[in-house]
């Protein structure tokens, strides 16, 4: 990580550093991703006072497009997809945006690319410092990480300019896979630290606020571990289908598509020790310590898995197809919509509590949410039913939409007799602090650009990662397809799925 | 908005019936009959000396209560108000909370009181405070730093916010202000509006040496001018001036060492380690009040560089940066003028024990001094 010298002017301002010059070079430059996602958060970086004043982005691509053909599309991708257009500093950003035809095979397009950064250099005075963001399938990482090698386009030194390369989900398709592309990537071109693997769950702040609320506050964390906490449930639902991705999907399935990365992090997130430090290396540490504790409930997985593929069926009012019915899915897919799992940490804060982790696709609503279930109190002073509609106390984590947090606890109904019912205390981030929060995107292109890999995932994460989804789904490959569809739209999974959960005498949360 | 008046006395207990009825009054439920949510993250203790402050404070309290619910307790001295005891007004301001169905809801006491009833406010704030929430008092135009009102005021609360921009005696009142931390018994926070609303210039100084490579420069400051408009019938904002050069000079640790009033403006000195630094700050007519320009020149061994920043159409500047032997990055950004809720709201936010501006007042008060012959 680039170690900047304090800046005695940053004091008591809200930004604490700006990046130092550079050049971000998207790979992809014409795919939705640029357009939707990567263009309006440097804009927006732009338009925030963010970035410094010797700032350039080179779009690279097969298409044959010109500076000015790139820079109309992405303002049409800003107006559309951003916020706060302000046409005077769209321009002056748009004067320092380029584009550079080739294929990613290309030598002698890497060659071209080569000669216009270093006449941007001259001419911006960036200084020869470098992000390249692969927006690209995964299928084409290494190639152009190589290319980019031979083409003398990275500096692994410690001095000079730096060069970092950020690289989207999937890391692989399974543990070999990753293990290969790590190997690959790590052995002659870049170094770790120049590797910057993006989840853009980790750059929204009501994840990274899972952090602020264990280890900001005294009142959580000691009740935070198996002896207070009878389970815990993760929830990622969505109410929407494949969306034009099925060629994507279907080779992934909902396992690979979120369990392997964003619920992997979310589970590390909720169940690691605190850090030393609030820095890179002392975050991962303790997120990847989660991951090896991981510990699998059975021996066979159909005891401790479910997954599904959803139907027809009715979300909001509106009839939606079933998955198998979706534009380029085939007619006769196995691949799986909903996945639920239980799992197990083995370690001193965690033994014996169950975590149970669900995820589909055209769910009733989207919702992200961690609930910590406590375990009722050891003696219950109030008798003869008084206490028969308490439920037990849940903190609630939400992480979209309405993100805030919600504890369940039990109160006296007024009255002569006494009488209990469980009461919910809410608070909403969007009540205490109003401000939209910045999208995550913008968050993670800034780390990129200022060498902070806090909330990049290391390379042993995603292995360890993979090995745990790989088990599952070797154990999956040796279990009877599920007869599909199992579940229609607009309901909260199969059958399945209850069943696994309830035989542990608890049910999935209402929400 | 729901408003009702309250009877001639002030009784705390009353007025928090009052709030809890309007907060269940009809109106204020959700479409599905549901109570609305009372909510607040501060105190804030507003003083209207004058008419003219209390509209305008209720007017900036609306906006602010999207972002910064409070408990709002507008204290306000009405000179021409005949003798009597203080009277109370209280309202509550509810709007729906995104697709959750909840409405939420502040709430705003009123207190109105003649010149000799004000001795009064102070306790009768105190009582309705909401406990375990920070208190902030904001005093619009001028404070009064010698009334004993502003101090009672202060006692239960851990920040002052003032706006400089308002100071009639402007040279007075900041060396004043910057004594305040010092006296005993107070322990408050002092911010400044005109401070929040210089963020933006601060931001994009301090960005020109956010580059590693740049920090010698800082090093290596000779000159910075400051150009002020005043538009026709206005006032310079000279404040916005000596802020910036008291915020340089505390943070780059120099000290000051000249102060010289010129027909447009001053000419200020000070010295820094291996040299001296001049501040020019030229006031000329201008359509927008405060800075519209600011220049910093550097000398290194490869010559001289230049780091500019400029206003031009609203809620935009150019930075120039013009190294010694490098071609000069020209740049448009986001230079925004904050509205008076918007600075409230970043006042409110400033961390506490932050000293930043504290410490740059307190070098704004060396220089006049210097000026003074004290």
């Amino acid at each position: 990580m680039a170690v900047a010298q304090a800046n005695p002017l940053r004091a008591g301002l809200r930004v604490e550093r700006t990046p130092e010059p550079c050049v971000v070079v998207i790979f992809g430059a014409t795919g939705d991703l640029t357009r939707r996602k990567l263009v309006p958060a440097l804009y927006s970086l732009a338009h925030e006072r963010q970035l410094p004043p010797n700032f350039a982005l080179v779009g690279v691509a097969r298409r044959d497009w010109s500076d000015d053909e790139f820079r109309r599309e992405m303002r049409a991708g800003v107006e559309r997809f951003g916020r706060n257009m302000h046409p005077a500093i769209w321009e002056s950003f748009e004067r320092h945006t380029y584009y550079c035809q080739s294929s990613f095979d290309d030598p002698d397009g890497y060659a071209r690319l080569k000669e216009r950064l270093a006449s941007i250099d001259r001419e911006r005075g960036t200084g020869g410092n470098r992000v390249f963001y692969l927006a690209t399938g995964p299928e084409n990482f290494l190639e152009i990480t190589r290319n980019l090698s031979e083409g003398g386009l990275i500096n692994r030194a410690d001095t000079g300019p730096w060069t970092r390369v950020v690289i989207e989900k999937p890391f692989g398709h399974d543990l070999v896979s990753a293990q290969r592309l790590n190997r690959s990537l790590l052995s002659h071109m870049l170094r770790e630290r120049q590797v910057f693997r993006i989840d853009h769950y980790l750059g929204k702040e009501t994840v990274q606020n899972i952090l602020a609320l264990r280890f900001a506050n005294v009142i959580f964390e000691p009740v935070w571990n198996g002896t207070y906490v009878e389970h815990v449930q993760i929830t990622v639902a969505e109410s929407v289908g494949v969306e034009g991705r099925a060629g994507y999907y279907e080779g992934a399935g909902a396992i690979r598509d979120m369990v392997q990365n964003h619920m992997m992090q979310l589970l590390a997130l909720v169940a690691m020790e605190p850090p030393t430090h609030f820095d890179a290396d002392a975050v991962r540490d303790e997120k990847i310590k989660v991951l090896r504790s991981v510990e699998f409930p059975g021996r066979s997985v159909g005891e401790w898995t479910a997954r599904g593929q959803y139907g027809p069926g009715t979300i909001a009012g509106a009839s939606v197809p079933a998955y198998r019915q979706e534009t380029g899915v085939a007619p006769d897919s196995g691949t799986e919509t909903y996945v639920s799992l239980k799992l197990l940490l083995n370690n001193w804060r965690w033994a014996g509590t169950p975590f149970y982790l669900r995820h589909g696709k055209r769910l009733p609503k989207r919702i992200t949410e961690v609930a910590i279930a406590f375990k009722k109190v050891p003696h219950m002073l109030f008798r003869d039913g008084a206490a028969s509609n308490l439920e037990q106390n849940v903190l609630a984590l939400r992480i979209q939409p309405d993100e805030g947090i919600s504890i369940r606890f039990g109160a006296k109904v007024p009255g002569a007799n006494v009488r209990l019912r469980s009461v919910n205390m809410d608070f909403l981030y969007g009540v205490a602090f109003g401000a939209d929060p910045a999208d995550a995107y913008e968050r993670l292109l800034l780390d990129a650009m200022l060498g902070d890999q806090t909330l990049f995932i290391r390379r042993d994460e995603v292995e360890q990662a993979w090995s745990i989804v790989s088990h599952v789904m070797d154990g999956w490959g040796k279990l009877l397809p599920i007869s599909s569809p199992n579940y229609a739209s607009g309901t909260w999974g199969p059958e399945e799925s209850d069943d696994l959960i309830r035989r542990d005498g608890r049910a999935w949360r209402r929400l | 908005m729901v408003a009702q008046p309250t009877p001639d006395t002030i009784d705390v207990a009353r007025i928090e019936r009052e709030l809890l009825a309007l907060l269940h009054a009809p109106e204020n439920l959700s479409p599905d009959g549901q109570q609305a949510a009372r909510t607040h993250v501060v105190n804030l203790v507003a003083v209207a000396t004058a008419e003219a402050h209390r509209e305008r404070i209720l007017a900036t309290l609306d906006r602010l209560s999207d972002h910064h619910p409070s408990r709002a307790i507008i204290a306000t001295v009405d000179p021409t108000r005949p003798a009597g005891r203080p009277e109370a007004r209280v309202q509550v301001h509810c709007r729906p909370l995104g697709t959750t169905g909840m409405r939420i809801c502040v709430e705003q006491i009123v207190l109105e009181s003649s010149a000799g009833g004000a001795r009064q406010l102070p306790s009768i704030v105190l009582g309705l405070l909401l406990a375990d929430l920070p208190v902030v008092v904001w005093w619009p135009g001028e404070p009064a730093l010698r009334d004993p009102l502003l101090y009672d005021l202060l006692e239960p609360a851990y920040r002052l916010i003032a706006d400089s921009a308002e100071f009639i005696h402007l040279e007075r009142s900041l060396t004043a202000l910057s004594t305040l931390r010092r006296r005993p018994g107070l322990a408050i926070d002092l911010v400044d509006l005109t401070w929040q609303r210089l963020t933006p210039w601060r931001d994009l100084i301090a960005q020109f040496w956010d580059d590693r490579r740049g920090s010698t420069s800082l090093r290596q400051i000779e000159r910075i001018e400051i150009d002020l408009c005043r538009p026709p019938g206005g006032r310079s904002q000279r404040c916005e001036a000596l802020l910036i050069v008291g915020w340089l000079v505390s943070r780059l640790d120099w000290r000051p060492t000249g102060f010289t009033r010129l027909p447009d403006g001053y000419e200020m000195r000070a010295k820094r380690r291996g040299g001296d630094v001049t501040f020019r700050l030229r006031i000329s007519a201008g359509a927008r009040a405060g800075i519209n320009a600011i220049r910093i020149q550097t000398r290194g061994r490869r010559g001289a560089s230049v780091f500019s920043l400029q206003a031009q159409e609203a809620s935009v500047g150019e930075i120039r940066v013009a190294l010694a032997g490098q071609s000069e990055i020209v740049r448009q950004t986001r230079l925004e003028s904050l509205n008076e809720a918007e600075l409230l709201a970043s006042a409110i936010d400033t961390l506490r024990g932050e000293i930043v501006f504290e410490d740059a007042l307190e070098e704004v008060a060396a220089f006049l001094a210097l000026s003074s012959g004290r």
